[in-house]
């Protein structure tokens, strides 16, 4: 069973997609802690590209295809902005104080740690994002 | 979507509950609100998290901003009751080695209340 979609790069889209992705999980009976992994690898990928991702102001789509498998959903995020690998980023040290824990920074740790390994590719001027979420 | 609900706001205690989702609406939602249920008044404040079912980045970021504002006051920030994913997540970015997080209400009064 697979849902796909193409959202505009505003939160209000991300927001929307999130309610759309809910109805199909609920619908095809996705266990509480896969539907959750989803939602937190879409909630944080997407956001990121939204927030970080171009260097304009115009619109852009980015494209969001899930796949209920046997054991696994696969999730596959795409996206026209800059080259990025979110398995670049820093895993979070623990912080020595309350100020300086972290307030920002930390979605790609969640994602990594909840939903798994995340599968990078660059194919032209588009990266993709693959996940895996067992259940 | 998200809610700040205040169980009791006392001399000695701001004692909130959030329910919902955490996510980029959600804390959009009750940023303002939670603020002023416990940074604005300058009280220790344990907040009941057994209502919340989704976390993100986003709202991690939230609680430790209240933290950071209510220590500058002299004040703890203590959450309680976490759903386990919701523990989880606030393991993985280690916010518990800075944030209280307690099991239950009795055990986060206990941190908070000096007797």
């Amino acid at each position: 069973m697979t849902f796909s979609l193409s959202i505009h790069n505003t939160l209000a889209a991300l927001a929307e997609a999130q309610k759309l992705v809910e109805t199909f999980l609920s619908g095809h009976g996705v266990p509480f802690e896969a539907a959750y992994a989803v939602r937190l690898s879409l909630e944080e990928l997407v956001s990121n590209i939204i927030r970080h991702g171009y260097d304009d102001r115009e619109p852009h789509e980015i494209g969001i295809c899930l796949e209920i498998l046997p054991v696994v959903i696969e999730l596959m995020i795409d996206d026209d902005g800059r080259p990025f690998d979110p398995n670049s980023a820093e895993p979070v040290p623990v912080p020595a104080s309350l100020e300086e824990a972290p307030t920002g920074g930390i979605g790609l740790s969640l994602v990594r740690t909840i939903a798994g390994p995340m599968e990078y590719q660059r194919l032209g001027n588009r990266n993709q994002v693959k996940l895996q979420i067992a259940f | 979507m998200a809610e700040v609900r205040t169980i009791a706001a006392t001399d000695e205690i701001s004692h909130i509950r959030l329910v919902g989702r955490l996510d980029i609406e959600g804390v959009g939602t009750i940023e303002i609100p939670l603020t002023a249920a416990t940074v604005a008044r300058k009280r220790p404040a344990i907040v009941d998290m057994s209502g919340v079912d989704f976390l993100g980045s986003i709202g991690i970021g939230l609680l430790v901003r209240c933290a950071i504002s209510l220590q500058r006051s002299g004040a703890r920030f203590v959450l309680f009751g976490c759903q386990p994913l919701v523990q989880k997540s606030l393991e993985i970015t280690k916010i518990n080695a800075v944030v209280p997080i307690v099991a239950s209400e009795a055990a986060a009064f206990e941190l908070v209340v000096v007797k």
